[in-house]
């Protein structure tokens, strides 16, 4: 089950998670996946920053950076997991005593969606949450709308098509049919020229 | 003299380099040009600056000269300036103990400010969330939250105001040990506000435990009120963060604050603090000067509409308080 398949998790706040509740899946290439528990430390620019101390990861830390791997999360500490497939982007290993130690990992996640984001921070133990409640709605606020997304992308699909049309209409013929291929050409380059514009203003937006 | 409720507003926001004095000098400059009378206050007691953006280099006499008693009057150390209708009275420069005011220089202060003789006193307070800033910014009737669009900014701003607002309860009810057990369940005051969340848990804690303290609390969230102002807005986006501390204090302070509005990005500003010219004085053209001017339209119009906090019930803090 994918994250985007589910659609109602539920809105918890504040109550900190059993760590178990998140499991770290790392697939390696010709070898067995591995999973192990893991804590979520700190989720920010689409990275996840987490803790493992599993003794299996501790021995293979230094084959873990660069794998693909996943989030497996319970959206209300039970019911089916929810996955979010990501890379590992960093390994460190910090000694602790004698035989213990402590893997910090950063997986890069594939799809930082809003609401991604907002169920995983819901697992990061001991958050304060005002200052939850004030990320998740930068994170919202960052999010580029659905219709801003899409409106460029129609925009230039019509403006291609139009051109298109006043291809075929052959602006060099005679008659209506010259009239026609220029008022296409002319409809298709303003709707080219408004994607590119509103493509331009979304990407000054965002920086 | 005054024709305004509110004549006294303090800028505040947390966080440092976010354009606070310059803020409070182009508000100044354009009250000034309304034809009202201002008297700009430099409230960094320690990193005093908003002398220097109003070309003064040597100020003559500061806020350390009233505080250490070498001045009785706080009127007495009104710096006339450039622009006719603006006084300026310069902040302490970080000697003698200046930006740690005790309490009774604290008292000695805030009773004079009010008595000051202009329209409209505008305070300009330092960076960082120290209890004499917070008192400070507590006892203004009229309170501006700055910030800029950087995540930094708006954590800060969002942290000004819930340390200000929790600073505003532990002071109002520093004698209720109940509410004071609540607000700290592990110790002192100055220790993090421990056990309460948010200050809806905080209400239902009063009622069950306080209940008599419950309406007073009531009151007092009612009454706070604050102005959210946004600065160095490059883009749509930014003008989103507003929003979000809005949001933020409606949910986990029962605070509703108020879009004063913003002034957007403008390199004509830097251009002129690095060649010590009075931003906006003498701009002809700035669409920060245009932003302040309509801020200044708006703070005229805010101080006239009655709020519950009048500038004549400016209380000083009821105790010695340390930063």
């Amino acid at each position: 089950m994918s994250f985007d398949d589910q659609h109602n998790h539920p809105k918890t706040r504040g109550s900190s998670r059993d760590p178990s509740d998140v499991i770290l899946q790392i697939g390696r290439p010709g070898k067995a996946t591995r999973q192990f528990p893991a804590v979520i430390r700190n989720l920010t620019a689409g990275v996840a920053s987490l803790e493992v101390s599993s003794p299996l990861a501790l021995m293979e830390w230094e084959d873990l950076k660069g794998q693909g791997g996943r989030l497996r999360v319970r959206a209300n500490g039970n019911g089916e997991p929810i996955n979010f497939p990501g890379k590992v982007v960093r390994v460190r290993h910090f000694a602790r005593g004698r035989d213990k130690g402590l893997l910090s990992l950063d997986l890069i996640l594939e799809q930082p969606t809003a609401a991604a984001q907002k169920l995983l921070n819901e697992h990061i133990p001991n958050r304060p949450r005002d200052i939850q409640g004030l990320w998740e709605r930068w994170d919202q606020a960052r999010q580029p709308s659905a219709q801003r997304v899409a409106l460029p992308i129609r925009l230039g699909f019509v403006g291609v098509t139009l051109l298109f049309c006043g291809l075929i209409m052959h602006p060099g013929g005679a008659g209506p049919h010259q009239l026609f291929a220029w008022i296409f050409w002319l409809m298709g380059t303003l709707g080219v020229l408004g994607q590119i514009l509103l493509l331009w203003r979304g990407v000054k937006d965002s920086s | 003299m005054s024709d305004s409720k509110i004549k006294l507003w303090s800028i505040g926001g947390g966080k440092g380099g976010i354009g606070k004095s310059l803020i409070s000098l182009g508000l100044g400059i354009s009250l000034a040009r309304l034809g009202k009378k201002v008297i700009l206050i430099d409230g960094d007691l320690g990193g005093a600056n908003l002398h220097t953006l109003m070309g003064v280099r040597y100020p003559h006499v500061t806020l350390e000269h009233f505080l250490l008693k070498k001045v009785n009057r706080l009127e007495d150390t009104i710096i006339q300036t450039q622009v006719e209708d603006i006084g300026l009275i310069c902040g302490a420069d970080d000697l003698l103990g200046a930006a740690n005011p005790t309490y009774s220089q604290k008292i000695r202060l805030l009773n004079q400010i009010e008595a000051l003789p202009a329209q409209y006193i505008l305070l300009d307070l330092g960076a960082g969330t120290a209890f004499n800033l917070l008192d400070f910014f507590n006892c203004s009737p009229g309170r501006i939250i700055l910030f800029s669009p950087q995540t930094t900014s708006l954590q800060n701003a969002y942290g000004f105001i819930k340390s200000a607002l929790y600073r505003k309860i532990s002071r109002e009810f520093s004698k209720d040990e109940e509410i004071i057990n609540i607000l700290y369940p592990g110790g002192e005051e100055g220790e993090e506000v421990g056990g309460i969340g948010t200050v809806s848990e905080l209400l239902a804690q009063v009622e069950e435990k306080a209940p008599g303290q419950y309406d007073r609390l009531c009151r007092l969230l009612a009454d706070y009120h604050i102005y959210l102002l946004i600065n160095m807005v490059k883009s749509n986006t930014d003008l989103k963060t507003p929003e979000i501390i809005r949001s933020v204090c409606t949910d986990f302070l029962n605070l509703h604050p108020e879009l004063m509005g913003h002034v957007p990005y403008d390199p004509v500003i830097e251009a002129a603090v690095n060649s010590m010219k009075l931003f906006p004085w003498g701009q002809k053209k700035s669409k920060a000067a245009d932003a302040l001017a309509h801020l200044a339209v708006k703070i005229i119009k805010e101080s006239r509409l009655p709020h519950s906090t009048s500038q004549a019930q400016v209380e000083a803090p009821a105790e010695e308080a340390t930063a």
